[in-house]
């Protein structure tokens, strides 16, 4: 498209030097995005492939180690993701309807229900620290958490490799809770760009690509959940 | 059509935002699968409970990125991206568990033959 002369004033206030339109701008980001969730991916998929190869050859372990984890604050959590994730969604829509209320509703929901998924998350993590359940060589379950189990589980004996289930389990969750933290820094930072008024039904791309993000966060969360809390 | 007719760059066509009950019923269908997931963990099915757990997981999946990521709606190129990086993550994990689960009877009968505990 050319420019008429003196065009300059009338070029919009984000859309970079080195693209022609906001369309291509957007376009262009949003691929970038879906290449980067792509890595994202399979990242993940090389942690997976290692819960894989340790289910396979020790699913006792899994069957065992697993109830060392409540599902029902992994359960709690996941509904906290997914109701993060359609608030995110949320927030996409009123950018582009150029709802700004909305907007900062939507943007600060989402950023509060990770916080929520962190706390929970916290909770597990220093209650399974605090009875020894760690990773690796390190893992000395205590004797409580041990008459906690069900009794079907006490009747048992403890399997070896504990300390690896761990490892997992910490690796996986560790690194999806950091994606959740970096999520949050990404949550600030839009509600300080809406409350300036930068989004709108002309450029929402960076909360459209926050979303994405965001919902693959919640898309991995969505496996981790089942894989080391249910089954 | 000429040039002041045509909206000036960056003015970009008003957005096509989702409707609200394709985001909410999305979200209705996540928590239905999450509590259908739960459920079935609760019976025991032998191998079948992870195979059960995997399939809710990737519908569950499925809904998030073709509504909420709304890959549904956009160019194919994004789709063939997403898709492709599933399908090797799977490859992957599926070749090395089948590999793994080859090697283990002899690794086993090794290990019974010198005394050792299980690896």
């Amino acid at each position: 498209m050319t420019t008429p002369s003196g065009g300059e004033a009338a070029r919009p206030r984000f859309l970079a030097e080195h693209f022609e339109s906001m369309e291509a701008q957007l376009e262009t980001s949003t691929t970038g995005i879906w290449l980067f969730l792509a890595s994202e991916v399979l990242f993940f998929g090389a942690l997976f492939t290692a819960y894989g190869v340790w289910r396979a050859n020790h699913h006792e372990l899994f069957h065992y180690a697993q109830h060392f984890l409540d599902w029902r604050l992994g359960a709690l959590n996941t509904l906290v993701l997914i109701s993060s994730s359609l608030s995110a969604a949320w927030s996409v829509r009123c950018a582009q309807l150029g709802r700004r209320r909305g907007l900062l509703a939507t943007l600060a929901l989402t950023f509060a229900l990770a916080g929520v998924f962190l706390v929970v998350k916290y909770f597990e993590y220093s209650h399974k620290l605090h009875h020894g359940v760690t990773w690796g060589a390190s893992f000395h379950a205590s004797e409580e958490i041990l008459r906690s189990l069900p009794a079907a589980v006490r009747a048992l004996p403890v399997p070896e490799h504990m300390g690896t289930f761990f490892t997992l389990y910490y690796l996986m969750t560790g690194l999806h809770g950091i994606h959740v933290l970096v999520g949050m820094g990404l949550y600030v930072w839009l509600l300080r760009r809406a409350r300036r008024g930068h989004f709108g039904p002309g450029y929402y791309g960076p909360v459209d690509a926050v979303a994405l993000y965001w919902h693959l966060v919640d898309m991995i969360w969505i496996f981790l959940f089942p894989l080391f809390y249910l089954v | 059509m000429t040039d002041h007719t045509v909206p000036a760059p960056g003015h970009a066509a008003a957005p096509h935002a989702l409707p609200a009950r394709v985001l909410l019923g999305t979200a209705a269908a996540l928590f239905v699968l999450t509590a259908a997931t739960v459920a079935i963990s609760r019976v025991n099915l032998g191998a079948l409970n992870a195979v059960a757990a995997l399939a809710i997981a990737a519908v569950k999946a499925s809904l998030v990125a073709l509504f909420f990521m709304h890959l549904k709606y956009q160019g194919r190129f994004k789709a063939v991206i997403f898709t492709a990086s599933v399908l090797f993550a799977v490859l992957l994990v599926g070749f090395v568990v089948f590999d793994t689960t080859q090697y283990q009877p002899d690794i086993r009968a090794a290990a019974a033959r010198a005394g050792a505990p299980r690896p």
